[in-house]
């Protein structure tokens, strides 16, 4: 066979539009969040949030799973404001700048130690800013690697022996848009028929007949996936096939076992250290000797570029830099309420992140705004809105 | 190439065999043309192909099917990848990835493609089939002539030697069927692809077919060349249709083949005309005006003014995605209007509800099932009849009058698909309602129970029901329209009278039209009248 021609993989040009590596997203998004995780300072939060959004927007793909970070903004707003309701109606004593009183209720002897009601202090309200701040940071990091991050195109990167995971999965991203599309469509009929099309009984009327249309369409899609030659050829002996099965549960448990001893269930610390190691070690074992049987190919596999890389650079710089920073800048005093101070060097170094836009390339466009598009794409955001 | 022998194949749930003894030989690089009223058999013989049948449906087979040598009694579906592509009805069930370029990709990643060798073929097929802008589109954003170019294109990448078709064109509107039958054209003649194509459409696909076989559950499973097979069938386009009502020999099979008996018709014609199908217009019944649409930042409908009134017959065509369904979902009151007012008979289809609704305006949706909520026919006119308090049993005896001897115990599932249509079509007239719209009405139909509809839509018209079909059949709007209103990107862009409309636009113009022009006759049946007045 004569060698494969090495070119297509490689990129023309650094700017060519083409997906990112998605693994390269996800890490960018998690050295950001774990940034957020390292301070309370709302300055540097916000910047967190500010960097993302903008990537989001520059960078984003027109795809349907690129709007998710909407959601993802809209529970960010939810943590903090449910964060500071709930100080509010359960507030903390300590604290020295009384925002104002509200009226205490008396609660049963079994609640003793919780208070409703009370003097709200402004300490803690802003404390719990600042707590809701970090979370809804981190939410928005991890929507920000969702909306930039093709869901399918990650799963191209999984191991071999992962595939039949990864197909359901996809398979399942296909699927959830359609059930929704499936509700609309039965509840659209019984409208039509003039019934109800609220509450519970309309409910339980438009559940199976969804559920019926999904069980058709798994059938269908099985059948076309087996015409398709899927499953053909997996000649694995049966023995080869158990063996690949006892490794990988007695790696998942090792890890479980690791994990709990980690965490200081067991007296000696060593001993969970011991087992996660050869937890992890099995599983490794067992994907690799699976993975020898698939006889599948890939496609076009998302490759590792000079981009990716520089994309992941831009967030270390960031979280070196708070390293280095005072823990009184990190985490501002909420008692005494103070104004939070700005490291400069810190605050460069987050917005470093932001140069992702320049270093990563455009996402190529899968839609465009023509009049078919509506039909399908438009019903279902509806419907997810 | 394939090989049918004494087959002979009974689903486990009925007692009767679908396909008995058959004997087919289809030789390679032939487009063979499979015809048969629904239920007779046809997908299940495209089934048996790769073996799909009897593997995912159960059921008895007796006899050998064979395709190149390869026995589906030996290996099953997935090791007939490389030799047989299927292609089915919707191909959006088929589809297991969400972008073009995957979706091509994914045969061969099954069957161990080396990377190279995939790239290449990709990019091969991609240009074959006219896709090669398409290749990073989301395949939820395709239009749906190209969703089908993609399913044919996702088969093909494994080098299939032959490609089986399930109604590839019935959901597409004139110019995407033309454009996928097109594609599929040029891989008989540049690939020597074998390809078996059922389909109802006969006016669509019988000029493309080398051989057609015939599958009919009272008689013997054949296949012949289409002139031997129309010159006799029940099934046949409209050009067949015209050419024995005119008496013409050799029956001409196309278009192309009938003009040349055209001028002697036309004279013979000269002095009759059509009947006239218009209806003078009574009473209003739906009034539209400056109505506008947007689904998010896209103008669905822009400025549509209408007046539809009591006894019209109203075709409403166009493409793929030009406004037809989203207009008939806010005639019945589903979709809220952007902008602008709709009132059918004074009253604002929004502010109807439940009963009221049903009393005013029925729409038998594109899946007439959908409408069907009970698990047998019987119980499905019960429900109806208390939804719209009809006298017990209205819905029933109206369904009778539509269709022929069904039991009332079935199924709605199991029904053929034109009494599907017609239990919706029963349910939905129970309520007498003076609008009834209908979504697509002959997906999936055949010839005989088209003529079925058509002669239903004609009486209820005569009852002066007012009824607006979306369609993208355009010998049935021939059939019963007597108005037709072409929509484009949202808007109006023709509407008039059925003759004047339909022989003027070279889209949406029927067969006999397209023969008999400049002449202005649309249909057999007008063309046969005429002639019985000579006589």
């Amino acid at each position: 066979m004569p060698s494969a021609p090495r070119r297509w993989h490689k990129p023309l040009s650094l700017t060519e539009q083409r997906f990112l590596h998605s693994g390269a997203w996800w890490l960018w998004a998690i050295l950001l969040a774990a940034m957020a995780a390292g301070t309370k300072n709302p300055i540097f939060l916000l910047s967190i949030i500010s960097v993302v959004l903008l990537v989001v927007r520059f960078r984003k793909s027109d795809a349907p799973w690129s709007k998710s970070i909407k959601g993802y903004l809209f529970a960010a707003g939810f943590v903090i404001i449910f964060r500071i309701l709930l100080v509010i109606i359960t507030p903390d004593i300590f604290g020295d700048t009384l925002l104002f009183t509200l009226p205490e209720i008396d609660l049963p002897s079994f609640f003793a130690g919780v208070k409703l009601g009370g003097e709200i202090k402004a300490n803690t309200v802003f404390l719990a800013f600042q707590e809701g701040l970090r979370l809804a940071t981190i939410l928005v990091c991890i929507g920000g690697a969702q909306s930039l991050a093709s869901p399918t195109r990650m799963l191209k990167s999984i191991p071999a022996a992962l595939y039949e995971v990864g197909l359901s999965i996809t398979v399942a991203l296909t699927f959830a848009p359609q059930l929704a599309f499936d509700a609309k469509r039965v509840r659209d009929a019984q409208y039509l028929r003039g019934r109800k099309t609220t509450g519970i009984p309309a409910l339980a009327k438009t559940f199976v007949p969804v559920l019926e249309g999904a069980m058709e369409r798994a059938l269908l899609l099985a059948s076309a996936m087996d015409s398709r030659g899927y499953g053909r050829r997996i000649h694995q002996s049966t023995l080869k096939r158990k063996l690949t099965n006892i490794f990988m549960l007695g790696g998942l448990l090792g890890i479980l076992l690791g994990l709990a001893g980690l965490l200081g269930v067991f007296s000696q610390s060593k001993i969970g250290l011991l087992t996660m190691i050869i937890g992890i070690a099995l599983s490794f074992f067992a994907l690799r000797f699976a993975g020898q049987n698939a006889s599948r190919t890939k496609y076009r596999p998302d490759k590792w570029h000079i981009p990716e890389v520089l994309v992941i650079t831009t967030a270390l710089f960031g979280l070196v830099a708070m390293r280095f920073t005072e823990n009184i800048v990190l985490n501002p005093l909420s008692s005494p309420l103070s104004s939070p101070q700005i490291n400069f060097i810190t605050l460069s170094s987050i917005w470093v992140s932001v140069l992702a836009i320049t270093f990563s390339p455009k996402p190529p466009l899968t839609s465009r705004p023509a009049s078919d598009l509506f039909k399908i794409s438009n019903q279902i955001d509806r419907q997810a809105a | 190439m394939i090989k049918f022998e004494n087959v002979t194949f009974k689903y486990s749930d009925t007692n009767f065999a679908i396909l008995e003894n058959v004997n087919l030989t289809i030789p390679s690089g032939e487009l063979v043309l499979v015809v048969g009223k629904t239920g007779s058999g046809k997908s299940t013989l495209l089934g048996l192909i790769n073996g799909l049948v009897p593997n995912f449906t159960g059921g008895d087979l007796t006899g050998d099917v064979s395709v190149n040598g390869r026995s589906i009694r030996d290996f099953p579906p997935r090791d007939f990848a490389d030799l047989v592509g299927v292609v089915r009805q919707d191909p959006r069930a088929s589809f297991v990835t969400d972008l073009v370029e995957d979706e091509l990709a994914y045969g061969m990643e099954q069957l161990g493609i080396s990377p190279s060798t995939m790239r290449r073929r990709v990019e091969e097929v991609l240009d074959l089939l006219g896709l090669a802008e398409l290749r990073n589109r989301s395949l939820a954003t395709l239009s749906g002539g190209q969703r089908q170019r993609v399913a044919i294109a996702s088969v093909l990448t494994t080098n299939p030697k032959v490609l089986v078709l399930d109604e590839p064109t019935s959901a597409l509107d004139p110019s995407a069927a033309e454009e996928v039958l097109a594609a599929i054209q040029r891989l008989v003649h540049d690939l020597g692809l074998t390809v078996v194509l059922a389909e109802h459409r006969l006016e669509r696909v019988v000029q493309y077919a080398d051989r057609v076989i015939v599958v009919d559950r009272e008689a013997e499973v054949y296949a012949d060349r289409p002139a031997q097979v129309f010159a006799s069938s029940l099934l046949a386009p409209p050009v067949v249709e015209l050419g024995r009502a005119a008496g013409w020999s050799p029956l001409p099979l196309t278009v192309r083949d009938a003009r040349k008996f055209a001028d002697e018709l036309r004279t013979r014609l000269e002095k009759s005309k059509p009947r006239i199908r218009v209806n003078v217009p009574t009473k209003t019944l739906v009034n539209v005006e400056n109505l506008n649409f947007n689904y998010g930042n896209l103008r669905a409908l822009r400025h549509i003014d209408l007046n539809i009134s009591d006894g019209e017959i109203v075709a409403l065509m166009g493409r793929n995605g030009s406004g037809k369904s989203t207009l008939l979902s806010q005639l019945v009151g589903l979709l809220e209007p952007t902008s602008g007012k709709i009132s059918i008979n004074g009253k604002n289809p929004l502010t109807l509800k439940g009963k009221s609704l049903i009393e005013s305006v029925g729409l038998v949706p594109q899946e007439p099932t959908d409408l069907l909520i009970a698990d047998s026919v019987i119980n499905e006119c019960i429900a109806s009849d208390s939804d719209s308090d009809a006298v017990p049993g209205t819905t029933f005896s109206i369904f009778e009058q539509l269709t022929t001897d069904v039991s009332e115990n079935a199924h709605p599932r199991d029904l053929s698909e034109g009494e599907k249509l017609s239990l919706a079509l029963a349910v939905v007239l129970a309520a007498k309602p003076p609008l009834i719209l209908l979504d697509e009405p002959t997906r999936g139909l055949d010839y005989a129970a088209k003529r079925q509809l058509v002669s239903s839509l004609q009486k209820l018209g005569k009852k002066n029901h007012t009824i607006i079909l979306a369609t993208h059949d355009v010998e049935l709007a021939a059939e019963v329209a007597t108005r037709v209103i072409l929509l484009a990107d949202g808007e109006i862009v023709t509407d008039g009278p059925v003759n004047e409309v339909l022989s003027s636009s070279p889209m949406f113009s029927p067969q006999v039209s397209k023969v008999m022009s400049p002449a202005n006759w649309l249909t057999v049946s007008d063309v046969a009248f005429a002639l019985e007045d000579l006589r």
